[in-house]
């Protein structure tokens, strides 16, 4: 019962907030020509002149729908449905439309701007969403496209999936799975094709050709927009004898520009630095996925054991069919196949025991990342670092994974280092594995991803110079 | 719904041709559906939520039709002149105006009851409202409140100065109304009307519950006894603001963390 007084209550809070909204839009003179919404459902429709305001499922959390009742000049802020594109997802935060005064003049700018041409658009590359065209079911998958001229490409495809393989002609008659594409550049687009005639339009004779005789199965469109470059795909060919249709394929770019556009904002400056990562355990399998997704530009991975199913659960190899394998190995392997890596890696299986090996490992990189857990390898990174002057990073998880640790040794400029920590009565009795002579650690995988995500964090602002502690950080919590 | 016998024998009374009209509407539905009236035959729509089919047989009358009269005669309209002028009328005030009759329509059925006349007569009331410049509004509103105010000024006309309504479809002609029709005290019921709707729209957006009453007052209820005019959201039966129900305003709401979030 209470429940059902809460879901009522909650319904009534969104009408009233939608009433509310309605009336304020009436008010200001738009009419309402029909209104369907039922408590949180809301379905309503208003008017001018002008435009067609509609509010449907998901207002008020999601802004009304305005579509324009008059003739306006072709855009890239109207989308395929007519609507205008008055806001912008990030703009969904304190829902702005609500003030119904607001909410109209954001429609009376639209208007402005699309008279003087978007002066100062931000050239979002969505040619997909302005043409109508019906969607292949495809995916296509393209990499740097700067190197290739405008003319055939080779495509392969496999299921749903097709990959752009370089540029040439694929043979008449192969059986490879190969498909004849052509790239084509279509330059600056003040405004976007919404027919696949106005797309021809702008399109080369050459291509009209070799569609017309039928030799092209994918069109890639290289087009422009102000400094940035977009990319559409159309696949060609028959659904049927009788039914030639162009259809668009969804697609996006491998390139290394794309795939580091979300490495971080530090990502340039790793690209030329090296990190040494000793222990490829479950935190440092994670520390190193973390260093090459954020452009790391060398790494070298050091870790004595082999890998079991087991170990799976915290670490980031995840493929029984690498056990057996040295982790140093298999995880540089894993993560060279990884769509997101630019670094050059390197694996070392040797475990760090002989203090001999210590102070050079120092001058073979940047930062060296001791993600052992090991007394023997810990302390004598740690002497060697002192005897030598230099510095490393030193990350591991106690207490059951509740206290996580990234440790500068020695810190900076003299900084006391962070006091130990205090070791907390086990709340779990020891576990034992067979083939295994110490006890396994009943560490959680989500500790151990915290604690990676603090260690990268360290390991990435010492590299570009600006340290996030002298010390390091310590983080408590059950 | 005008039900257009084109050939009609011109020596058939309208009680006969009603009489016809019920007995084959009967013969499609059943005994509860069909209703005779004085000048129409009502039928029930089963299963379809209570829609209601106003049949209205009208025979030819040289360029115009005839329809029954309550007194058993006939009397000559121009339905698709009419329709015509409505939809003139419709446009020239933004479209309030076509809803504004259906909301007085109802205002009559609540105010009048069974003393009330034909709903034309309220339609005819505001027509002649609207063309002596009575009928203003910016929102519906504001529309139905002037709309109210015009028509009881129209009715107390017809009752204080015997006024003669032309019929805007037929050149020369006059509307003619029941001799019962007690027009003063429909003026007198609509100029309170007016009153409570002209109230109901200058009253605050936030107590748009206290305005709701007053124009549940004048919509009355449908047959099953619930409000014609809903209460807004918000707003208990006595229109006082619910205490968890609050303005939500552009800006006033955050997610927790802030914004410009990454997930």
């Amino acid at each position: 019962m209470a429940e059902n007084v809460g879901a009522v209550a909650w319904e009534e809070r969104n009408a009233y907030v939608r009433e509310t909204f309605i009336n304020a839009l009436v008010v200001k003179g738009l009419q309402l020509t029909g209104d369907r919404s039922r408590g949180s459902a809301s379905a309503a429709t208003l008017h001018n002149g002008r435009v067609t305001v509609t509010l449907g499922r998901g207002f008020p959390y999601l802004p009304p729908t305005v579509k324009t009742n008059v003739c306006v000049q072709r855009t890239w802020h109207q989308d395929n449905n007519g609507n205008l594109c008055l806001y912008s997802a990030r703009e969904r935060d304190g829902q702005p439309w609500l003030d119904a005064e607001a909410f109209l003049s954001r429609i009376d700018l639209w208007f402005e701007k699309n008279e003087r041409g978007w002066p100062d658009d931000p050239p979002a590359l969505d040619m997909e969403a302005y043409l109508d065209l019906p969607v292949d079911g495809r995916f296509l998958i393209y990499g740097e496209l700067g190197d290739i001229s405008d003319g055939y490409i080779r495509i392969k495809g496999q299921g749903m999936s097709l990959r752009l393989l370089g540029a040439g002609k694929v043979a008449k008659n192969t059986k490879k799975g190969l498909i004849n594409g052509y790239l084509a550049s279509i330059g600056d687009l003040d405004v976007p094709p919404r027919t696949w005639e106005e797309l021809m339009a702008s399109a080369p004779e050459v291509i009209r050709r070799a569609i017309a005789r039928n030799r092209i199965g994918v069109l890639l469109v290289r087009y422009q927009r102000q400094t940035q470059q977009g990319v559409l795909a159309i696949a060609l060919g028959p659904l049927s004898p009788s039914a030639w249709q162009p259809r668009m394929i969804l697609s996006a770019s491998s390139a290394p520009a794309t795939m580091g556009l979300r490495a971080g904002p530090r990502a340039s400056e790793l690209a030329d630095k090296h990190v040494y990562v000793i222990g490829a355990g479950a935190l440092g399998s994670h520390i190193c996925d973390g260093l090459v997704r954020a452009g790391l530009g060398r790494l070298t991975i050091r870790d004595g054991d082999i890998l079991t199913p087991g170990n799976m659960t915290r670490h980031v190899i995840t493929d029984l069919e690498l056990c057996g394998i040295e982790k140093s190995v298999a995880l540089k392997h894993l993560l060279e196949q990884r769509p997101y890596n630019r670094a050059e890696i390197f694996s070392d299986g040797a475990p760090l025991i002989n203090p001999e090996d210590a102070p050079e490992l120092f001058d073979r990189c940047d930062v060296i990342v001791d993600a052992t857990a090991d007394g023997g390898a810990t302390l004598m990174l740690e002497d060697a670092a002192k005897a030598t002057g230099n510095r490393f990073i030193s990350a591991c998880l106690q207490n059951e994974g509740t206290t996580k640790r990234v440790d500068v040794v020695p810190p900076y400029h003299g900084a006391a280092a962070l006091p130990s920590t205090v070791n907390l009565t086990p709340t779990t009795s020891e576990a034992f594995e067979a083939g295994c002579g110490e006890p396994v650690s009943a560490t959680p995988p989500y500790a151990i991803a915290e604690a990676a995500g603090m260690a990268v964090r360290h390991v990435v602002g010492l590299l570009v110079g600006r340290p996030p502690s002298l010390s390091g950080e310590i983080r408590e919590g059950r | 719904m005008f039900c257009r016998l084109e050939e009609l024998p011109s020596d058939l009374s309208a009680a006969d041709v009603l009489d016809a009209v019920y007995d084959a509407l009967l013969a499609q539905y059943d005994e509860e559906s069909v209703t005779l009236f004085d000048r129409s035959v009502t039928v029930l729509i089963p299963g379809a939520d209570g829609l209601y089919v106003d049949v209205v047989p009208a025979r030819p009358s040289g360029e115009h039709w005839e329809i029954p009269t309550s007194s058993g005669s006939w009397i000559a309209t121009n339905p698709v002149e009419m329709g015509i002028l409505k939809e003139a009328k419709n446009d020239e005030y933004d479209g309030k105006y076509v809803p504004c009759v259906k909301l007085l329509r109802q205002v009559r059925r609540t105010l009048l009851g069974r003393q009330k006349f034909g709903g034309f007569v309220v339609e005819m009331a505001l027509y002649k409202a609207c063309e002596d410049g009575l009928v203003s509004g910016d929102t519906m509103a504001e529309f139905f409140a002037s709309a109210t105010e015009g028509v009881s000024e129209v009715f107390r006309q017809l009752a204080d100065e015997a006024l003669q309504l032309p019929d805007p479809s037929m050149d020369g002609e006059q509307l003619q109304f029941d001799e019962e029709a007690d027009f003063k005290a429909a003026a007198e019921k609509f100029a309170a009307a007016a009153v409570d709707a002209r109230s109901a729209f200058e009253t605050a957006e936030a107590d748009a519950g206290k305005a709701a009453l007053l124009l549940q007052g004048i919509f009355g209820s449908n047959d099953d006894y619930e409000n014609i005019f809903p209460m807004p959201a918000g707003f208990d039966r006595n229109g006082n603001k619910r205490a968890n129900v609050q303005e939500r305003t552009s800006g006033a709401r955050q997610p927790t963390a802030g914004d410009l979030r990454f997930g």
